[in-house]
């Protein structure tokens, strides 16, 4: 298993106010935003993935806007920064929301810049993005998902076309001579990722070979790797648990309380990522006819993220770090523990390759993340490599 | 776009084999009557255009339509309806084939408005080519687009004229259908 460190670079001294507003994201005034503080958040966290290719872990980083949970708010420049900091990490983009992005080619530029730049270390992430990500790129919900698999369809294009220009005459995008320079260093194209909380992401990346990623829920990963699998077999192919990766917040101690103490802090993400002025959480078409049939049958309310293992849900606001725990939300305790936790969850998913590690969020301070970060490297990380250590299987089988 | 749609009616008027039609719109269909009477009148003899949507006319700092996808339903109720309690459905009572309506409808209205935000940047420009009667019917409580904004529609359509209809908001057909059905009727007999 490989282990990708991220974090969102929060700006968490705004989160006060933001949950007593009822909303940290898209509607909250910047002027709670102190950019000397931010400032140095911004180099403090730029600093911990730095540490991260010391100790053997790999990189990924993604991006929000409009918010105070993540300041990163480009991939491609955060990437570029620790593409120079680091030698062996591996870097993933995860992701670019392409159906809010109006410059599909610009995408693929960068993409393959940073390819180059950090010698072939990059895995390109291209998401579908959060609701509440639609009105600060106003981009059209309701058709998203066409727009999304033209903008994928076309960055892949553009990436491993060698013999180029070529033109493209879309529903959504309209170029007349695309012609990348620089084009990737990996060919045809950096490994490409996708990630979703549905079977139809898992049958849609089974059908491209791409790695699919679900975040922070039990619930929806071991459904979604099913079908990924099923779709694979049903097209000549195995996959592997390259293929799949999982996300969670990670805190690790040398002692259980340490360890869960920091959990617990880090955990502040998944307690206030989903505090959004409720106007913004279900643009009309982001989310399909029956889930929105559903959400009106029962008078408003939306189904969370985070579900027990019996998928009864549990109010990601307020949940304890026990429940976190028990819903597949947090890893958190001793390095046995942890290393435990993570192997359980595996095998019910039917395993997984990748573990994206929340190892820093909101108040975990700089010395408690590095101790995260190192001590987790030192002592589980090392088991964890030998989870699953197959070769990869089916980059080559979905060609 | 719009003009997709606008381009369906003509030819079901067409269809139809309708003459001297009147053409009728509230608020995204006022939107589209405007689309339509702007590539042809042949086949109707009057507008009526009920709090319709679709035209922009202040400058680049300001709304003219409020955003409806910004404000919770409370906050909605309060803007579109003189009376908000008479806006109120029990969704949860509503059988599924209902519920899948409502919810492909909320799918088309983003579809065709979102950007730019429920207007034809170049719809103006062109009101001038409706060259029949037109009735503006406006609920004097709007306040998704209010009656100054139908103030600016009047001065744009070369016949038009603005009537206001008391205790209503967006919708004065559903909240106050006599008072609506009286303007209506006195506009399409002539006597309006």
């Amino acid at each position: 298993m490989r282990v990708w460190y991220f974090s969102e670079m929060a700006y968490h001294p705004a989160w006060e106010e933001g949950l007593q507003r009822g909303s940290l994201r898209v509607v909250l005034p910047n002027s709670n935003y102190d950019p000397q503080i931010g400032h140095q958040l911004l180099n403090r966290y730029l600093d911990e993935f730095a540490l991260c290719d010391e100790v053997g872990l790999d990189i990924m980083v993604n991006e929000h806007h409009s918010t105070s949970t993540c300041l990163t708010i480009s991939v491609p420049m955060a990437l570029a920064i620790i593409a120079r900091e680091t030698k062996r990490s591996r870097l993933l983009s995860l992701g670019t929301p392409i159906a809010n992005r109006p410059d599909p080619v610009r995408v693929a530029e960068e993409m393959a810049w940073l390819d180059v730049l950090s010698g072939g270390r990059l895995e390109m992430g291209l998401v579908k993005g959060a609701p509440y990500e639609i009105a600060p790129a106003n981009s059209n919900p309701a058709n998203l998902m066409r727009r999304y698999w033209e903008a994928h369809d076309l960055i892949l294009k553009a990436m491993s076309t060698t013999d180029g220009p070529f033109s493209w005459e879309g529903e959504f995008f309209h170029y007349r001579n695309v012609n990348i320079w620089p084009r990737p260093l990996q060919q045809p194209t950096p490994p490409v990722w996708m990630t979703g909380l549905s079977v139809e992401t898992g049958r849609m990346a089974a059908e491209r070979g791409h790695v699919v990623g679900t975040l922070l829920s039990l619930s929806a990963a071991g459904p979604m790797f099913a079908a990924y699998r099923q779709r694979a077999q049903e097209l000549g192919w195995t996959a592997g648990p390259d293929r799949f990766a999982y996300a969670a917040v990670v805190g690790v101690g040398a002692t259980r309380e340490e360890g869960r103490r920091r959990a617990n802090l880090a955990a502040d993400y998944v307690r206030t990522s989903p505090v959004v002025a409720e106007p913004f959480t279900n643009p009309p078409g982001y989310n399909s006819l029956a889930a929105n049939i559903a959400m009106l049958k029962a008078g408003g309310k939306r189904g969370g993220l985070v579900r027990d293992r019996h998928g009864n849900p549990v109010d990601q606001t307020t949940a304890s770090i026990e429940q976190l725990i028990e819903s597949g939300t947090c890893f958190a305790g001793s390095p046995d523990d942890v290393y435990d936790q993570i192997k359980a969850l595996h095998d019910d998913v039917g395993g997984f390759g990748n573990l994206l590690m929340f190892g820093q969020g909101g108040f975990l301070d700089h010395a408690d993340t590095v101790a995260n970060i190192t001590l987790f490297a030192k002592e589980v990380l090392p088991r964890l490599r030998e989870l699953n250590a197959e070769p990869k299987s089916a980059a080559l089988a979905a060609e | 776009m719009v003009d997709d749609l606008a381009y369906v009616y003509l030819d079901l008027a067409a269809e139809l084999g309708l003459d001297d039609a009147v053409l009728v719109g509230t608020c995204f269909g006022g939107w589209v009557a405007a689309e339509i009477m702007v590539r042809s009148t042949t086949r109707f003899s009057r507008l009526v255009l009920v709090d319709p949507l679709g035209v922009k006319f202040a400058g680049r700092d300001e709304r003219d339509i409020t955003d409806m996808h910004a404000l919770t339903r409370a906050e909605y109720l309060k803007l579109a309806w003189a009376d908000p309690a008479k806006g109120e459905i029990d969704f949860t009572a509503l059988p599924e084939s209902e519920l899948a309506a409502i919810v492909r409808g909320r799918e088309a209205f983003a579809l065709y408005g979102w950007k730019p935000y429920m207007h034809n940047p170049r719809l103006k420009r062109w009101l001038h080519r409706i060259d029949r009667p037109t009735l503006l019917l406006w609920g004097a409580e709007d306040r998704i687009v209010t009656p100054d904004y139908g103030e600016n529609w009047r001065r744009a359509i070369p016949n038009a004229r603005l009537e206001l209809i008391a205790g209503a908001g967006h919708f004065p057909h559903w909240e106050q259908p006599e008072a609506f059905v009286d303007k209506l009727a006195a506009f399409v007999e002539g006597n309006g």
